[in-house]
């Protein structure tokens, strides 16, 4: 076994990690905001739209990511080409992160006392302004801790990825330490991810106590 | 400068409560307006009514003689300002930044809001504390940062929401002290609500006191305090 046979794999993961983080904070912070403007004791209430949202979060939630990813096969042709490989992966990785990542905000931005929503209104605010200067910056250090528990989700997720076809540190443990018997390259699989996973949670609550050490 | 004709308020919920009852008010342009009464009496309800946080089941509210359904809320905002028991100040800005709030939420340009800020923290007598975190603040000085924010805007109006409640003695004279310099250095209307006697007699010259939703007496202070004729009045002088 060479060592250098881990580090494609590994960068494949780490992109696959990155970019569907991107996309999914991209898309779950609407979706959180959405949750948030829509509950019953909150700026917009409207039952209906909260229900609906939060039903589709649910439905999302509860298919294992495995059946998942085969069922948005079609999407990731459509998006990328094929459904093979590392940018394939990235489809469903986002699309199964954007609805975890909602819940992540809208845990967030709930953290955040009512008394200071009431004194900017107060001031005059608007409901977008209450969103963007008091939600967003205030739940901050909740919103990273979050990102940071998805990100290492999505670890986990790309590795069960490679079981059908997708790239990364997943595809290589399965590939060599499964299918070939290679027990060797599964265990150095599962240290780097480790390691991985301990890099991701190290920078998170870095970045999270800067956040909180300026408070 | 306020006026409140037959308002009526009803929270709705598993046991309605109804915070407020035919509740009439008059506050003249100038003047300290202290509202008293005990936990439940209505007199936050009141007081968030005055600037549209609530809304009456019945019954008018006026700001400068317009009917606040006239307002537009925001606008009708941007000239009253608030103070709260618990500062509610933001933890992710600094001294200065929450104090220049209210001029951003307006579009003020960041030169003119830091100005203003720097001028606002002079008159509150917090200008060596312009870059500290909130946290590092004792009670007092956050109060008086909240002071600073809300008169950024020049309101007329300054509505204190038990803005003493959770200080010491020390500091609520303090504060006392400054809410009164700053009405009569600005022309400022005051209506605060409070639960302690010994507020409403410091600084305010009319009082309305509260009782289970109800204003059950009313009138310059030293009148209402030295022949009260409520029950919940003669209770107030009884507890000093």
């Amino acid at each position: 076994m060479e060592i250098s046979m881990i580090i494609k794999p590994l960068l494949e993961t780490i992109q696959m990690v990155v970019i569907s983080t991107g996309i999914a904070t991209l898309l779950g912070i609407p979706i959180g905001i959405g949750l948030i403007l829509f509950d019953q004791k909150s700026l917009k209430a409207n039952k209906g739209l909260y229900q609906l949202i939060s039903g589709l979060i649910n439905i999302t939630r509860s298919i294992p990511f495995l059946i998942l990813m085969i069922l948005l096969f079609p999407v990731s042709r459509l998006i990328v080409g094929t459904t093979i490989g590392t940018a394939a992966t990235i489809v469903p990785l986002s699309l199964a992160a954007a609805p975890f990542m909602g819940r992540i905000v809208e845990g967030a931005l709930k953290e955040v006392p009512y008394g200071l929503i009431e004194a900017v209104l107060a001031m005059g605010a608007k409901k977008t302004q209450i969103i963007f200067k008091v939600l967003i910056p205030e739940a901050l250090p909740g919103l990273v801790r979050g990102i940071t528990l998805m990100m290492i989700n999505l670890v986990g997720y790309s590795a069960m990825a490679g079981a059908i076809g997708g790239g990364g540190l997943g595809d290589l443990a399965i590939r060599y330490g499964y299918h070939r018997y290679q027990m060797d390259v599964l265990i150095l699989a599962v240290i780097v991810i480790i390691g991985l996973v301990a890099v991701i949670q190290s920078i998170g609550n870095l970045t999270t106590k800067v956040i909180e050490r300026k408070r | 400068m306020i006026k409140v004709n037959s308002v009526c308020k009803t929270f709705k919920g598993q046991v309605p409560v109804e915070a407020l009852k035919n509740v009439n008010l008059n506050v003249e342009a100038g003047e300290i307006h202290g509202i008293i009464g005990l936990s439940g009496a209505g007199k936050s309800t009141l007081l968030r009514m005055l600037n549209g946080l609530e809304v009456p089941d019945s019954g008018e509210v006026f700001f400068k003689d317009q009917n606040l359904k006239q307002w537009q809320i925001h606008k009708l905002r941007q000239r009253t300002g608030m103070i709260f028991q618990h500062f509610n100040l933001l933890s992710s800005r600094n001294v200065i930044d929450n104090v220049c709030l209210p001029l951003e939420l307006t579009k003020v340009s960041k030169k003119d809001r830091y100005e203003k800020a720097e001028e606002m923290l002079a008159l509150v007598g917090l200008s060596d504390k312009r870059n500290s975190a909130v946290s590092t603040l004792s009670g007092g000085q956050k109060q008086r940062v909240v002071i600073a924010r809300a008169l950024i805007n020049t309101p007329e109006v300054l509505l204190c929401d038990e803005a003493t409640s959770a200080l010491d003695p020390i500091t609520t004279n303090e504060i006392l002290d400054l809410i009164q310099k700053l009405s009569k250095q600005l022309n400022l209307t005051v209506v605060l609500i409070t639960h302690e006697m010994g507020v409403i007699t410091k600084i305010c010259h009319y009082v309305s006191v509260m009782d289970h939703g109800m204003i059950v007496e009313q009138g310059p202070v030293k009148e209402v305090f030295s022949n009260p004729k409520a029950i919940r009045t003669q209770g107030f002088i009884k507890a000093v």
